[in-house]
């Protein structure tokens, strides 16, 4: 009896030990899916149509998609992006297969693509300016029975900028928020940080590039040409180089020693504007400097001591 | 010994005034003239401070106008690439669903996702993530967000703080452009936003051909007194090129 209740005992500590040490069950629906074209522009008259082609690929496990519109903003610090209802756009919008039927939710097998149109349709009374939106596809994963469990939804966005223009032309109008250097005085050795925003205040959105040049007192220069950006009417962005990190333009880095001229120049519309600011720092090897005075104090007050 | 003192103290005066950082306004250039010496771009003299008639010709090329015209619309793709190459935006995510099973035993559960993403040439790319539905059981109750450790020092959708002991739902990622994401214990919590709305970023760089990887950690950890039943949530992760 005393054996049996053992035995039985150990059955079913073993059976909880091994249940523990499973590993959870793997719900394994891998997604890879491609979209193309990644950004699309479109410059459009009142009164008009428009079909925009985007093609999505599915490489990953077949899979239910929803195609989706949503108009797209950032936040000035690009710490959150908003997509919201297209609702107020004065812009139909609709989607449709090659067979002009329309396009609400579809399943995708492994290895196969989907070509899907995106129906613009202007009204002659929309007003004239940019509207950015999202073209996305957004995956519809099943919600599980498990006690704590939740699904994760994968949205792929191409963003659509969409202008209305009667003419064909725009307003490009875009100033230099900021551009400066975090401080003024540094260090020989110390990287040198350089912020430079850009603001577009036109109507329309607009392509800046340009440079920002470094000039030292002994006639020394070096140039770090701006990656180009499209930047959003009404919008804020930082402009980068190769040498951007974080929320930095640039990050200088070298052997720097006295007065140094920092300047923007920044082109928009194909170098038809341009925007310039200057600012300057300054750089003196205190470290070094400062090692050698208390090397030499040190020295000087154990040479004391001796005598 | 005086001689030594002197030196010293400026030297420290100017290392302190150093360290503050003090600021400086940038000044505007007056003169429009200026050449960038970089090789590639020579800029024009007396250029426009802006232009409130930029044609369609002048950044899309001679035919655009007439195209314009024609068509009455003009569709451009703004990527650049090789011309043998389809420009394109890929995600791939090896799991779909999270499933916290040792929650309830433990205490808390850590469930991983990982997204790769590849694109073609060098595109920008903003990867964002935002509770669609907070976990939530079929009577109602729910689970929320963390707020983290510190009630002095909350963290927020958009800012990571220490999360050890708390209850709620947050996550972090190794691969992210945001630094307080990074560090093991910091976590998030998430915007609600429903099927539209808010989404905080945590990824927002260049993506070459080679691609990224970012490994999403979403951690779970219920009051001991929560309502039983099955809770259920939709964590949403859009990756979009950047405009």
């Amino acid at each position: 009896m005393k054996f049996s209740r053992i035995l039985t005992a150990f059955v079913l500590i073993a059976i909880a030990c091994v249940s523990f040490r499973l590993p959870s069950p793997v719900y394994a629906q891998q997604i890879d899916l491609t979209v193309t074209p990644p950004t699309l522009e479109v410059l459009i008259k009142p009164d008009m149509q428009a079909l925009l082609p985007y093609t999505v690929i599915n490489r990953g496990d077949s899979v239910g998609l929803r195609p989706l519109i949503r108009t797209f903003s950032i936040s000035k610090q690009r710490e959150y992006v908003e997509y919201g209802s297209v609702e107020k756009v004065p812009i139909k919008l609709s989607f449709i297969d090659e067979n002009s039927e329309t396009i609400d939710a579809f399943v995708l097998a492994k290895g196969s693509s989907k070509k899907i149109f995106l129906l613009l349709d202007v009204p002659s009374a929309a007003a004239e300016g940019d509207y950015s939106l999202s073209f996305m596809v957004e995956t519809q994963p099943e919600l599980l029975d498990k006690q704590y469990s939740a699904r994760i939804k994968s949205q792929v966005a191409s963003p659509l900028l969409i202008t209305i223009t009667k003419t064909g032309k725009t307003q490009i109008k875009g100033a230099i928020s900021i551009f400066e250097i975090a401080g003024s005085l540094f260090d020989s050795f110390d990287p040198i940080p350089v912020t430079l925003r850009l603001k577009n205040e036109g109507k329309n959105s607009l392509n800046a590039g340009g440079a920002v040049t470094v000039r030292g007192s002994f006639g020394e220069s070096a140039t770090y040409p701006l990656q180009n950006q499209n930047v959003l009417s009404n919008s804020e962005k930082l402009m980068t180089t190769k040498r951007a990190e974080g929320d930095r333009t640039a990050i200088l880095k070298g052997f720097f020693i006295g007065r140094y001229g920092v300047s923007a120049s920044v082109v928009l519309a194909d170098g038809t504007v341009q925007l310039n600011r200057s600012t300057r720092f300054f750089a003196f090897p205190f470290k070094i400097v400062l090692f050698g005075v208390l090397t030499s104090f040190v020295g000087i007050m154990l040479l004391r001591k001796r005598r | 010994m005086k001689w030594a003192v002197l030196p010293t103290v400026l030297i420290i005066a100017g290392l302190v005034v150093s360290i503050k950082g003090v600021s400086v306004q940038a000044q505007k250039s007056q003169s429009p003239k200026y050449t960038i010496e970089s090789g590639t771009l020579i800029l024009q003299p007396e250029l426009e401070q802006s232009s409130e008639n930029y044609d369609v010709t002048e950044r899309f090329g001679q035919n655009s106008k007439k195209k314009f015209d024609e068509l009455g619309y003009l569709v451009i793709g703004n990527k650049s690439t090789d011309a043998s190459e389809r420009p394109f935006i890929r995600l791939k995510l090896d799991k779909t669903q999270l499933v916290f099973d040792s929650a309830e035993l433990s205490g808390e559960s850590v469930q991983k996702s990982s997204v790769s993403l590849l694109g073609s040439g060098s595109t920008n790319f903003i990867v964002s993530l935002r509770l669609q539905e907070q976990f939530k059981n079929s009577f109602g109750a729910t689970i929320q967000p963390t707020n983290c450790d510190k009630e002095s020092s909350k963290c927020t959708p958009t800012l990571g703080q220490i999360w050890k002991r708390a209850y709620g739902f947050g996550y972090r990622a190794t691969g992210s452009t945001e630094q307080d994401l990074l560090k093991e214990t910091s976590f998030r919590p998430f915007f609600i936003s429903g099927v539209m709305g808010k989404s905080a970023v945590l990824f927002d760089n260049e993506v070459d051909k080679k691609g990224s990887l970012l490994s999403l950690h979403f951690k779970l950890r219920p009051q001991p007194q929560t309502q039983t039943g099955i809770y259920k949530g939709t964590v949403v992760v859009t990756v979009s090129a950047d405009y």
